[in-house]
């Protein structure tokens, strides 16, 4: 078995505003090993940003371990690589300088963030755009760039927080297939927060299903399908049944 | 491209000569002398024939006006940053800031002359005084509406406080921050005339006084559309500054 990337125990989150305590997650476990994909899906509402943003370290737990590669509770920040809901590009860069901004963070040469960025572009069939402004760019595009962004900061570990969530269904599919391709190439440890079924299906190695209030995992799903993975591995009986199962089981979430 | 100048241009220009027009004709048809309402015309031979000495108290005054505006931007930026760093300064501040605002500023005029004398420190931080507030406003605004998520995805990335300033916050909040400065620059020239009314030696703010004194009334007009003039030359130059530093923003 490989080691743990990620594995969290205890967790629990408590917002407090004033005049009141919202708790979001309570006494959460889970494990995500290295080079695997897990997914979290969850009724909207249920934690899954949060639970993100404590992984990712902009915010922390009121309860709980969080350990990142064995180093429990250290800074997290910069840790992962986090791919939000929008794609947040910087609207006065160009999309190729947007995809450097992580090396050029990590005050690395200009040159060498530069030279990077150019090859994953073009790996990723995206070089045509590279020079190009982000509001020229598709709702596709710019979620092709900011993951590219994310991966040329840290491909290792990535957090992807309904990446394809504003996209249509047809884009969204293609982006699957692409965000598969990717992960394929460089064998990154991936959690992704989604509320797609199906796609949590197509893309994981494993799901976790978030719900309660406040949220907890209430149960842990292994998809056994073959890789590499296409749609027609959708249609197989047992793929069906799951999805039936997680989607009465969402259902029942919503309906509390 | 020029045709869409022109487009944009002439609905205005044609407003003022009709304007003109119709005052020419108002004031000869109804003999209303020159010293009470004088015509277009003999504001236009005002200004032509004292040319060389508004030329020396315009130089003046727009001195004035673009010191003070560059140490209001300045400042103002300075505040507005200083109203970033927390929320508990910020509340703290922004109070005192707004209730600055309200302080009469023509009342402190006299005050300064008193404490600085005639030269042109008084003048300049009149000016200060009416540019610093759009400025800062603005830009504390506009630091103030950077994307939350924006900030986290640079703090998940390792950025720190001046990376995320510097990279992100400042370019962010430029388009804000040149919608205060062009408020403050309509002010400024004006301002320098608040400044130099109560007490100078040149400036178009004592040409307008003298010239009233003496009822010359075709050089006040001649002074005023002068201020109009350079103020409108400001804003254009604060419009043009905008469309090459944030052509991200003017482009939408």
């Amino acid at each position: 078995m490989h080691p743990a990337k990620l594995s969290i125990t205890g967790l629990s989150k408590t917002f407090r505003e004033p005049g009141r305590r919202h708790q979001v997650l309570r006494s959460l476990n889970m494990t995500v090993a290295e080079g695997e994909f897990v997914s979290i899906i969850g009724p909207s509402g249920s934690g899954k940003s949060t639970l993100l943003h404590l992984v990712a370290g902009v915010d922390e737990p009121t309860a709980g371990a969080i350990a990142i590669d064995g180093r429990a509770n250290g800074n997290r920040l910069g840790a992962s690589g986090y791919v939000m809901q929008k794609p947040l590009l910087l609207p006065w860069k160009t999309v190729r300088e947007n995809v450097m901004l992580g090396p050029v963070l990590q005050g690395r040469p200009l040159t060498e963030a530069g030279r990077e960025a150019d090859e994953l572009l073009k790996k990723f069939g995206l070089s045509q755009v590279a020079g190009q402004y982000p509001r020229v760019l598709s709702g596709g595009m710019a979620g092709r760039v900011a993951l590219l962004r994310t991966m040329l900061f840290n491909k290792n570990f990535l957090l992807l927080d309904e990446p394809f969530g504003a996209l249509d269904a047809l884009t969204r599919r293609i982006m699957q297939l692409w965000l598969l391709e990717v992960w394929g190439e460089f064998h990154s440890t991936v959690l992704c927060v989604t509320h797609d079924i199906r796609e949590a299906i197509l893309l994981s190695d494993k799901i976790y299903v978030l719900g309660g209030q406040p949220a907890t995992i209430t149960r842990e799903v292994v998809i056994d399908l073959p890789r590499p993975r296409t749609r027609e591995h959708l249609n197989r009986p047992h793929i069906l049944r799951l999805e039936r199962t997680l989607e009465d089981a969402l259902l029942k979430e919503e309906q509390l | 491209m020029k045709h869409r100048w022109f487009s944009r241009l002439w609905p205005p220009l044609a407003a003022l000569a009709l304007i003109l027009i119709l005052w020419e004709l108002l004031v000869s048809a109804t003999h209303i002398s020159n010293h009470i309402l004088p015509a277009p015309g003999a504001v236009a031979a005002a200004l032509f024939e004292y040319r060389d000495i508004l030329a020396v108290h315009t130089l003046q005054t727009l001195l004035e006006a673009v010191l003070g505006l560059g140490i209001a931007v300045a400042l103002g930026v300075a505040a507005a940053l200083v109203l970033d760093t927390s929320a508990l300064v910020r509340r703290a501040i922004y109070p005192v800031l707004v209730t600055s605002q309200t302080v009469p500023m023509i009342a402190l005029a006299p005050l300064l002359l008193i404490w600085l004398g005639f030269d042109l420190r008084p003048k300049v931080i009149i000016v200060v005084l009416y540019c610093f507030f759009p400025v800062a406003i603005a830009m504390a605004r506009g630091l103030a509406d950077v994307d939350p998520e924006q900030i986290n995805l640079f703090r998940s990335m390792g950025a720190s406080y001046r990376q995320t300033l510097k990279m992100l916050k400042i370019p962010a909040a430029l388009p804000a921050f040149f919608s205060g400065l062009k408020i403050a620059v309509t002010y400024s020239m004006t301002a320098a005339i608040v400044g130099e009314y109560v007490g100078a030696y040149t400036g178009l703010g004592i040409f307008i006084q003298t010239s009233a004194n003496a009822h010359a009334v075709p050089l006040v007009f001649a002074a005023i559309i002068i201020t109009s003039a350079v103020s409108l030359a400001l804003f254009g130059l604060v419009g043009l500054a905008e469309r090459l530093v944030v052509p991200w923003h003017h482009s939408r």
